[in-house]
Protein backbone atom coordinates (compact mmCIF):
# COMPACT_ATOMS: atom_id res chain seq x y z
CA UNK A 1 0.00 0.00 0.00
CA UNK A 2 2.86 2.38 0.71
CA UNK A 3 5.13 2.66 -2.29
CA UNK A 4 7.55 -0.17 -1.63
CA UNK A 5 10.63 1.48 -3.12
CA UNK A 6 10.31 4.71 -1.20
CA UNK A 7 9.56 2.71 1.92
CA UNK A 8 12.78 0.80 1.51
CA UNK A 9 14.70 4.02 1.11
CA UNK A 10 13.09 5.38 4.26
CA UNK A 11 13.90 2.24 6.23
CA UNK A 12 17.54 2.54 5.27
CA UNK A 13 17.43 6.21 6.25
CA UNK A 14 16.00 5.31 9.64
CA UNK A 15 18.73 2.74 10.12
CA UNK A 16 21.31 5.41 9.37
CA UNK A 17 19.68 7.82 11.79
CA UNK A 18 19.93 5.15 14.47
CA UNK A 19 23.70 5.25 14.02
CA UNK A 20 23.73 8.98 14.67
CA UNK A 21 23.82 10.06 11.05
CA UNK A 22 22.57 13.64 11.09
CA UNK A 23 22.70 13.97 7.35
CA UNK A 24 20.25 11.08 7.06
CA UNK A 25 18.09 12.74 9.67
CA UNK A 26 18.09 15.96 7.73
CA UNK A 27 17.10 14.08 4.57
CA UNK A 28 14.18 12.49 6.38
CA UNK A 29 13.12 15.88 7.69
CA UNK A 30 13.27 17.38 4.22
CA UNK A 31 11.16 14.57 2.90
CA UNK A 32 8.42 14.59 5.49
CA UNK A 33 8.39 17.94 7.27
CA UNK A 34 5.52 19.32 5.19
CA UNK A 35 3.43 16.24 5.66
CA UNK A 36 3.96 16.22 9.42
CA UNK A 37 3.41 19.95 9.67
CA UNK A 38 0.22 19.76 7.60
CA UNK A 39 -1.11 17.00 9.80
CA UNK A 40 -0.31 18.95 12.96
CA UNK A 41 -1.83 22.08 11.49
CA UNK A 42 -5.00 20.25 10.53
CA UNK A 43 -5.37 19.01 14.10
CA UNK A 44 -4.22 22.09 16.00
CA UNK A 45 -5.30 24.76 13.52
CA UNK A 46 -2.50 27.01 14.74
CA UNK A 47 0.77 27.39 12.84
CA UNK A 48 2.87 28.17 15.88
CA UNK A 49 1.71 25.14 17.79
CA UNK A 50 1.86 22.96 14.71
CA UNK A 51 5.51 23.93 14.25
CA UNK A 52 6.27 23.25 17.92
CA UNK A 53 4.83 19.77 17.58
CA UNK A 54 6.68 19.25 14.30
CA UNK A 55 9.98 19.90 16.04
CA UNK A 56 8.99 17.73 19.01
CA UNK A 57 8.07 14.84 16.74
CA UNK A 58 11.33 14.86 14.80
CA UNK A 59 13.35 15.37 17.95
CA UNK A 60 11.62 12.39 19.49
CA UNK A 61 12.28 10.36 16.35
CA UNK A 62 15.99 11.23 16.66
CA UNK A 63 16.10 10.34 20.35
CA UNK A 64 14.31 7.02 19.85
CA UNK A 65 15.57 6.08 16.42
CA UNK A 66 17.04 2.85 17.74
CA UNK A 67 13.61 1.76 18.91
CA UNK A 68 12.05 2.03 15.50
CA UNK A 69 10.88 -1.42 14.39
CA UNK A 70 10.63 -1.73 10.61
CA UNK A 71 8.51 -4.86 10.98
CA UNK A 72 5.79 -2.93 12.79
CA UNK A 73 5.25 -0.26 10.15
CA UNK A 74 6.82 2.02 7.57
CA UNK A 75 8.72 5.16 8.62
CA UNK A 76 5.86 7.19 7.15
CA UNK A 77 3.36 5.32 9.30
CA UNK A 78 5.61 5.74 12.33
CA UNK A 79 5.98 9.48 11.77
CA UNK A 80 2.34 10.02 11.02
CA UNK A 81 1.16 8.08 14.06
CA UNK A 82 3.63 9.84 16.31
CA UNK A 83 2.72 13.25 14.94
CA UNK A 84 -0.97 12.66 15.34
CA UNK A 85 -0.50 11.42 18.86
CA UNK A 86 1.55 14.43 19.94
CA UNK A 87 -0.77 16.86 18.21
CA UNK A 88 -3.84 15.35 19.85
CA UNK A 89 -2.09 15.50 23.22
CA UNK A 90 -1.38 19.19 22.64
CA UNK A 91 -4.96 19.76 21.52
CA UNK A 92 -6.37 18.16 24.66
CA UNK A 93 -4.03 19.99 26.94
CA UNK A 94 -5.02 23.22 25.27
CA UNK A 95 -8.73 22.51 25.60
CA UNK A 96 -9.45 25.15 23.01
CA UNK A 97 -11.82 24.90 20.11
CA UNK A 98 -10.86 26.67 16.95
CA UNK A 99 -13.25 28.60 14.81
CA UNK A 100 -13.58 28.07 11.10
CA UNK A 101 -11.95 31.43 10.39
CA UNK A 102 -8.91 30.49 12.45
CA UNK A 103 -8.66 27.30 10.47
CA UNK A 104 -8.92 29.11 7.19
CA UNK A 105 -6.26 31.60 8.29
CA UNK A 106 -3.97 28.81 9.30
CA UNK A 107 -4.48 27.00 6.04
CA UNK A 108 -4.26 29.98 3.74
CA UNK A 109 -0.51 30.37 3.98
CA UNK A 110 2.32 29.04 1.93
CA UNK A 111 1.32 26.30 -0.38
CA UNK A 112 4.56 25.59 -2.16
CA UNK A 113 4.87 23.02 -4.85
CA UNK A 114 6.57 19.80 -3.90
CA UNK A 115 10.31 19.61 -4.51
CA UNK A 116 11.38 17.45 -7.42
CA UNK A 117 12.80 14.69 -5.23
CA UNK A 118 9.37 14.17 -3.71
CA UNK A 119 7.74 13.08 -6.93
CA UNK A 120 6.95 9.70 -5.42
CA UNK A 121 5.10 11.38 -2.58
CA UNK A 122 3.12 13.32 -5.14
CA UNK A 123 2.08 10.10 -6.81
CA UNK A 124 1.16 8.60 -3.48
CA UNK A 125 -0.79 11.73 -2.68
CA UNK A 126 -2.81 11.35 -5.86
CA UNK A 127 -3.75 7.83 -4.90
CA UNK A 128 -4.85 8.87 -1.44
CA UNK A 129 -6.90 11.78 -2.79
CA UNK A 130 -8.61 9.46 -5.27
CA UNK A 131 -9.29 6.86 -2.59
CA UNK A 132 -10.83 9.47 -0.29
CA UNK A 133 -12.97 10.89 -3.07
CA UNK A 134 -14.33 7.42 -3.75
CA UNK A 135 -15.21 6.96 -0.10
CA UNK A 136 -18.77 7.41 1.06
CA UNK A 137 -19.01 10.88 2.65
CA UNK A 138 -20.37 9.57 5.96
CA UNK A 139 -17.48 7.14 6.25
CA UNK A 140 -14.97 9.82 5.37
CA UNK A 141 -16.43 12.22 7.88
CA UNK A 142 -16.31 9.65 10.68
CA UNK A 143 -12.73 8.68 9.91
CA UNK A 144 -11.58 12.29 9.72
CA UNK A 145 -13.35 13.28 12.91
CA UNK A 146 -11.58 10.52 14.80
CA UNK A 147 -8.21 10.93 13.11
CA UNK A 148 -7.90 14.67 12.87
CA UNK A 149 -10.08 15.88 15.69
CA UNK A 150 -9.17 13.17 18.17
CA UNK A 151 -12.80 12.42 18.92
CA UNK A 152 -13.73 9.04 20.34
CA UNK A 153 -16.53 7.06 18.74
CA UNK A 154 -18.93 8.13 21.48
CA UNK A 155 -18.02 11.78 21.00
CA UNK A 156 -18.55 11.47 17.26
CA UNK A 157 -21.88 9.80 17.86
CA UNK A 158 -22.94 12.70 20.04
CA UNK A 159 -21.65 15.29 17.59
CA UNK A 160 -23.40 13.74 14.60
CA UNK A 161 -26.41 12.59 16.59
CA UNK A 162 -26.02 9.03 15.39
CA UNK A 163 -26.08 5.73 17.27
CA UNK A 164 -22.74 4.56 18.59
CA UNK A 165 -22.89 1.32 16.63
CA UNK A 166 -23.44 3.28 13.44
CA UNK A 167 -20.36 5.41 14.03
CA UNK A 168 -18.24 2.35 14.72
CA UNK A 169 -19.48 0.84 11.48
CA UNK A 170 -18.70 4.04 9.58
CA UNK A 171 -15.15 4.14 10.86
CA UNK A 172 -14.51 0.46 10.27
CA UNK A 173 -16.02 0.45 6.82
CA UNK A 174 -14.27 3.67 5.94
CA UNK A 175 -10.89 2.23 6.84
CA UNK A 176 -11.56 -1.08 5.17
CA UNK A 177 -12.56 0.60 1.91
CA UNK A 178 -9.65 2.97 2.03
CA UNK A 179 -7.31 0.08 2.65
CA UNK A 180 -8.74 -1.93 -0.21
CA UNK A 181 -8.62 1.04 -2.55
CA UNK A 182 -5.04 1.90 -1.68
CA UNK A 183 -4.05 -1.76 -1.97
CA UNK A 184 -5.39 -2.02 -5.48
CA UNK A 185 -3.72 1.25 -6.41
CA UNK A 186 -0.46 0.03 -4.91
CA UNK A 187 -0.66 -3.19 -6.92
CA UNK A 188 -0.95 -1.09 -10.05
CA UNK A 189 2.16 0.81 -9.05
CA UNK A 190 4.11 -2.33 -8.28
CA UNK A 191 3.22 -3.97 -11.57
CA UNK A 192 4.08 -0.78 -13.37
CA UNK A 193 7.45 -0.57 -11.61
CA UNK A 194 8.12 -4.19 -12.42
CA UNK A 195 7.36 -3.60 -16.05
CA UNK A 196 9.79 -0.70 -16.14
CA UNK A 197 12.71 -2.79 -14.87
CA UNK B 1 -8.49 -11.46 21.83
CA UNK B 2 -12.24 -11.54 21.37
CA UNK B 3 -14.12 -10.85 18.16
CA UNK B 4 -15.04 -7.45 19.57
CA UNK B 5 -11.36 -6.75 20.11
CA UNK B 6 -10.58 -7.58 16.50
CA UNK B 7 -13.38 -5.32 15.31
CA UNK B 8 -12.05 -2.58 17.53
CA UNK B 9 -8.52 -2.74 16.10
CA UNK B 10 -9.54 -0.42 13.29
CA UNK B 11 -11.11 1.95 15.79
CA UNK B 12 -7.92 1.84 17.80
CA UNK B 13 -5.86 2.75 14.75
CA UNK B 14 -8.20 5.65 13.99
CA UNK B 15 -7.99 6.88 17.56
CA UNK B 16 -11.71 6.41 17.96
CA UNK B 17 -11.58 4.50 21.22
CA UNK B 18 -11.64 6.22 24.55
CA UNK B 19 -8.32 6.35 26.43
CA UNK B 20 -9.36 3.52 28.74
CA UNK B 21 -10.63 1.34 25.88
CA UNK B 22 -7.45 1.98 23.87
CA UNK B 23 -5.21 1.18 26.79
CA UNK B 24 -7.06 -2.05 27.61
CA UNK B 25 -7.03 -3.17 23.97
CA UNK B 26 -3.31 -2.51 23.64
CA UNK B 27 -2.72 -4.65 26.71
CA UNK B 28 -4.66 -7.51 25.12
CA UNK B 29 -2.96 -6.91 21.80
CA UNK B 30 0.37 -7.52 23.50
CA UNK B 31 -0.56 -11.20 23.49
CA UNK B 32 -2.36 -11.05 20.19
CA UNK B 33 -1.57 -13.15 17.14
CA UNK B 34 0.74 -11.88 14.38
CA UNK B 35 -2.37 -11.45 12.20
CA UNK B 36 -4.01 -9.20 14.76
CA UNK B 37 -0.89 -7.12 15.25
CA UNK B 38 -0.52 -6.98 11.49
CA UNK B 39 -4.12 -5.81 11.11
CA UNK B 40 -3.45 -2.90 13.42
CA UNK B 41 -0.23 -2.01 11.65
CA UNK B 42 -2.00 -2.09 8.29
CA UNK B 43 -4.79 0.14 9.57
CA UNK B 44 -2.22 2.59 10.92
CA UNK B 45 -0.46 2.53 7.57
CA UNK B 46 -3.69 3.48 5.82
CA UNK B 47 -4.33 6.32 8.22
CA UNK B 48 -0.75 7.51 7.98
CA UNK B 49 -1.43 8.42 4.38
CA UNK B 50 -4.52 10.51 5.07
CA UNK B 51 -2.53 13.71 5.54
CA UNK B 52 -1.26 13.30 1.99
CA UNK B 53 -4.72 14.24 0.83
CA UNK B 54 -4.50 17.60 2.57
CA UNK B 55 -3.09 20.62 0.80
CA UNK B 56 0.49 20.46 2.01
CA UNK B 57 1.70 23.35 4.11
CA UNK B 58 5.29 24.30 4.91
CA UNK B 59 6.61 25.26 8.32
CA UNK B 60 8.68 28.36 8.77
CA UNK B 61 12.13 28.43 7.25
CA UNK B 62 13.91 28.34 10.59
CA UNK B 63 12.03 25.28 11.92
CA UNK B 64 14.69 22.98 10.58
CA UNK B 65 17.46 25.05 12.12
CA UNK B 66 15.75 24.95 15.49
CA UNK B 67 15.44 21.22 15.22
CA UNK B 68 19.04 20.61 14.23
CA UNK B 69 20.23 22.88 17.04
CA UNK B 70 18.13 20.91 19.45
CA UNK B 71 19.51 17.53 18.49
CA UNK B 72 23.03 18.93 18.42
CA UNK B 73 22.56 20.16 21.96
CA UNK B 74 21.26 16.75 22.97
CA UNK B 75 24.40 15.11 21.56
CA UNK B 76 24.40 11.83 19.66
CA UNK B 77 27.15 12.32 17.13
CA UNK B 78 28.96 9.19 18.30
CA UNK B 79 28.42 6.04 16.32
CA UNK B 80 25.71 3.95 17.93
CA UNK B 81 25.01 0.27 17.40
CA UNK B 82 22.43 0.02 14.64
CA UNK B 83 19.31 -1.97 15.47
CA UNK B 84 16.17 -2.39 13.49
CA UNK B 85 14.17 -3.87 16.37
CA UNK B 86 12.41 -2.18 19.22
CA UNK B 87 14.73 -3.39 21.92
CA UNK B 88 15.74 -0.55 24.21
CA UNK B 89 19.24 0.80 24.05
CA UNK B 90 21.49 -0.76 26.68
CA UNK B 91 24.74 0.03 28.29
CA UNK B 92 26.68 -2.89 29.55
CA UNK B 93 26.49 -2.46 33.31
CA UNK B 94 27.31 -6.02 34.25
CA UNK B 95 30.16 -6.32 36.67
CA UNK B 96 32.88 -8.71 35.72
CA UNK B 97 32.70 -11.79 37.93
CA UNK B 98 35.46 -14.32 38.37
CA UNK B 99 35.01 -17.25 36.04
CA UNK B 100 34.52 -19.76 38.87
CA UNK B 101 31.68 -17.68 40.33
CA UNK B 102 29.96 -17.51 36.96
CA UNK B 103 30.32 -21.26 36.59
CA UNK B 104 29.04 -21.91 40.10
CA UNK B 105 26.05 -19.65 39.47
CA UNK B 106 25.26 -21.51 36.24
CA UNK B 107 25.45 -24.88 37.98
CA UNK B 108 23.21 -23.63 40.79
CA UNK B 109 20.64 -22.28 38.37
CA UNK B 110 20.72 -25.57 36.46
CA UNK B 111 20.23 -27.58 39.65
CA UNK B 112 17.34 -25.39 40.78
CA UNK B 113 15.75 -25.69 37.34
CA UNK B 114 16.05 -29.48 37.47
CA UNK B 115 14.54 -29.57 40.95
CA UNK B 116 11.68 -27.38 39.85
CA UNK B 117 11.14 -29.51 36.77
CA UNK B 118 11.00 -32.73 38.79
CA UNK B 119 8.75 -31.10 41.36
CA UNK B 120 6.40 -29.96 38.66
CA UNK B 121 6.43 -33.44 37.10
CA UNK B 122 5.54 -34.95 40.47
CA UNK B 123 2.73 -32.44 40.82
CA UNK B 124 1.50 -33.38 37.36
CA UNK B 125 1.56 -37.07 38.25
CA UNK B 126 -0.33 -36.44 41.46
CA UNK B 127 -2.84 -34.33 39.64
CA UNK B 128 -3.31 -37.09 37.05
CA UNK B 129 -3.79 -39.69 39.78
CA UNK B 130 -6.34 -37.50 41.48
CA UNK B 131 -8.11 -36.96 38.20
CA UNK B 132 -8.20 -40.68 37.52
CA UNK B 133 -9.61 -41.42 40.98
CA UNK B 134 -12.18 -38.69 40.60
CA UNK B 135 -13.24 -40.06 37.22
CA UNK B 136 -13.62 -43.53 38.66
CA UNK B 137 -15.72 -42.21 41.51
CA UNK B 138 -17.79 -40.26 39.07
CA UNK B 139 -18.38 -43.36 36.94
CA UNK B 140 -19.43 -45.31 40.00
CA UNK B 141 -21.78 -42.57 41.09
CA UNK B 142 -23.27 -42.46 37.61
CA UNK B 143 -23.82 -46.22 37.61
CA UNK B 144 -25.48 -46.00 41.00
CA UNK B 145 -27.67 -43.21 39.77
CA UNK B 146 -28.73 -45.21 36.73
CA UNK B 147 -29.51 -48.15 38.97
CA UNK B 148 -31.59 -45.97 41.25
CA UNK B 149 -33.41 -44.53 38.30
CA UNK B 150 -34.26 -48.02 37.06
CA UNK B 151 -35.47 -48.99 40.51
CA UNK B 152 -37.56 -45.86 40.65
CA UNK B 153 -39.10 -46.57 37.27
CA UNK B 154 -39.80 -50.13 38.27
CA UNK B 155 -41.48 -48.93 41.45
CA UNK B 156 -43.56 -46.48 39.45
CA UNK B 157 -44.73 -49.24 37.13
CA UNK B 158 -45.60 -51.48 40.04
CA UNK B 159 -47.48 -48.72 41.77
CA UNK B 160 -49.44 -47.98 38.62
CA UNK B 161 -50.35 -51.65 38.23
CA UNK B 162 -51.33 -51.83 41.89
CA UNK B 163 -53.50 -48.76 41.59
CA UNK B 164 -55.18 -50.11 38.52
CA UNK B 165 -55.90 -53.40 40.19
CA UNK B 166 -57.15 -51.72 43.38
CA UNK B 167 -59.52 -49.69 41.28
CA UNK B 168 -61.22 -52.73 39.82
CA UNK B 169 -64.97 -52.84 40.33
CA UNK B 170 -64.85 -56.56 41.26
CA UNK B 171 -61.76 -57.35 43.21
CA UNK B 172 -60.85 -60.42 45.25
CA UNK B 173 -57.90 -60.41 47.60
CA UNK B 174 -56.03 -63.68 48.26
CA UNK B 175 -53.19 -64.07 50.73
CA UNK B 176 -50.16 -66.26 50.02
CA UNK B 177 -48.20 -67.75 52.90
CA UNK B 178 -45.43 -70.28 53.47
CA UNK B 179 -46.76 -73.87 53.69
CA UNK B 180 -44.75 -74.47 56.90
CA UNK B 181 -43.83 -72.06 59.62
CA UNK B 182 -40.17 -71.15 59.38
CA UNK B 183 -38.70 -68.79 61.92
CA UNK B 184 -35.86 -68.01 59.52
CA UNK B 185 -38.12 -66.99 56.68
CA UNK B 186 -41.02 -64.61 56.40
CA UNK B 187 -41.94 -64.86 52.75
CA UNK B 188 -45.50 -63.79 51.93
CA UNK B 189 -47.59 -62.63 49.01
CA UNK B 190 -50.88 -61.11 47.85
CA UNK B 191 -53.08 -61.77 44.83
CA UNK B 192 -55.39 -59.03 43.59
CA UNK B 193 -57.89 -60.74 41.31
CA UNK B 194 -59.60 -58.33 38.93
CA UNK B 195 -62.72 -60.31 38.11
CA UNK B 196 -63.68 -57.98 35.28
CA UNK B 197 -60.41 -58.31 33.44
CA UNK B 198 -59.81 -61.79 34.80
CA UNK B 199 -56.27 -60.86 35.72
CA UNK B 200 -54.18 -61.62 38.75
CA UNK B 201 -51.70 -59.11 40.14
CA UNK B 202 -49.35 -61.04 42.35
CA UNK B 203 -46.98 -59.30 44.73
CA UNK B 204 -44.50 -61.30 46.80
CA UNK B 205 -42.28 -60.09 49.61
CA UNK B 206 -39.18 -61.54 51.26
CA UNK B 207 -39.12 -64.45 48.86
CA UNK B 208 -35.39 -64.61 48.44
CA UNK B 209 -34.02 -65.75 45.11
CA UNK B 210 -33.32 -69.49 44.92
CA UNK B 211 -29.84 -70.41 46.04
CA UNK B 212 -29.37 -72.18 42.75
CA UNK B 213 -28.96 -69.39 40.28
CA UNK B 214 -30.26 -71.62 37.52
CA UNK B 215 -33.73 -71.64 39.02
CA UNK B 216 -36.71 -69.32 39.16
CA UNK B 217 -40.11 -69.23 40.83
CA UNK B 218 -43.24 -70.30 39.01
CA UNK B 219 -46.91 -69.59 39.62
CA UNK B 220 -49.51 -72.42 39.45
CA UNK B 221 -53.28 -72.42 39.15
CA UNK B 222 -54.54 -75.52 40.97
CA UNK B 223 -58.10 -76.67 40.31
CA UNK B 224 -60.37 -78.46 42.76
CA UNK B 225 -59.45 -81.78 41.07
CA UNK B 226 -55.75 -81.08 41.64
CA UNK B 227 -54.88 -80.14 38.14
CA UNK B 228 -51.74 -78.00 38.28
CA UNK B 229 -51.79 -75.49 35.45
CA UNK B 230 -48.51 -73.60 34.92
CA UNK B 231 -48.59 -69.82 34.71
CA UNK B 232 -45.65 -67.46 34.70
CA UNK B 233 -42.02 -68.01 35.72
CA UNK B 234 -40.47 -65.05 37.49
CA UNK B 235 -37.51 -63.97 39.53
CA UNK B 236 -37.45 -62.00 42.76
CA UNK B 237 -35.14 -59.15 43.55
CA UNK B 238 -32.26 -59.54 45.91
CA UNK B 239 -34.62 -58.17 48.57
CA UNK B 240 -37.10 -60.93 47.77
CA UNK B 241 -39.69 -58.71 46.06
CA UNK B 242 -41.54 -59.31 42.83
CA UNK B 243 -44.74 -58.17 41.16
CA UNK B 244 -46.26 -59.89 38.15
CA UNK B 245 -49.55 -59.62 36.29
CA UNK B 246 -51.02 -62.74 34.65
CA UNK B 247 -54.22 -63.52 32.76
CA UNK B 248 -56.37 -66.20 34.28
CA UNK B 249 -56.99 -68.89 31.60
CA UNK B 250 -60.53 -68.54 30.26
CA UNK B 251 -61.51 -72.16 30.27
CA UNK B 252 -59.86 -73.07 33.56
CA UNK B 253 -63.11 -73.32 35.50
CA UNK B 254 -62.86 -72.99 39.28
CA UNK B 255 -59.50 -72.32 40.89
CA UNK B 256 -59.02 -73.83 44.31
CA UNK B 257 -55.42 -72.90 45.14
CA UNK B 258 -52.63 -70.65 43.97
CA UNK B 259 -49.07 -71.87 44.57
CA UNK B 260 -45.51 -70.74 43.87
CA UNK B 261 -42.68 -73.25 43.52
CA UNK B 262 -39.08 -73.04 42.48
CA UNK B 263 -38.37 -74.53 39.05
CA UNK B 264 -35.62 -74.59 36.41
CA UNK B 265 -34.97 -71.24 34.74
CA UNK B 266 -37.79 -70.50 32.28
CA UNK B 267 -40.34 -72.61 34.15
CA UNK B 268 -41.53 -76.22 33.99
CA UNK B 269 -44.70 -77.81 32.57
CA UNK B 270 -45.14 -79.76 35.79
CA UNK B 271 -44.15 -78.80 39.35
CA UNK B 272 -40.75 -80.22 40.29
CA UNK B 273 -39.57 -77.97 43.08
CA UNK B 274 -40.55 -77.05 46.60
CA UNK B 275 -43.69 -75.05 47.38
CA UNK B 276 -42.68 -71.69 48.80
CA UNK B 277 -46.00 -69.85 48.89
CA UNK B 278 -49.56 -71.11 48.74
CA UNK B 279 -52.99 -69.58 49.07
CA UNK B 280 -56.52 -70.90 49.13
CA UNK B 281 -58.98 -69.35 46.70
CA UNK B 282 -62.41 -68.93 48.29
Amino acid sequence: MVDSQSNQVDVVTMASIATGDRAAFARLYDRYNRLVFTLCLRILKDRGEAEDVLIEVFAELWDRSQRYDATRGSPLSYLSTLARSRAIDRLRSRGKTTTASELNTALSESNEPAPADQADLGEQRSRVVAALKALDPVYRQAVELSFYDGLSHSEIATKLNKPLGTIKTYIRQGLIRLRDRLRSNSDDVVSRDTRDE
Amino acid sequence: MTNDDRDNLLLLAAGALSDDEARDLRVRLATGSPEEIGALAEAEAVLAQLPLALPLQSPSADAKAKLMDRIAAAGGNEPVTMRLTSSPSTVDTRSRLPMWMSLAASVLIFAVSLALMFASRRDVRQANDLLKTTNEELATARAELVGKELSLNSARIKLAAMNEAMGAEQLQLVGLAMPKRDATRKARGRILWDKEKNQWLIAVYDLMPPADKGRQYELWFITPDQKKIPSKAFSTSVAGDAMIVVDVPKDIGNIAVAAITDEPMGGSPVPTGDIHLVGKIE
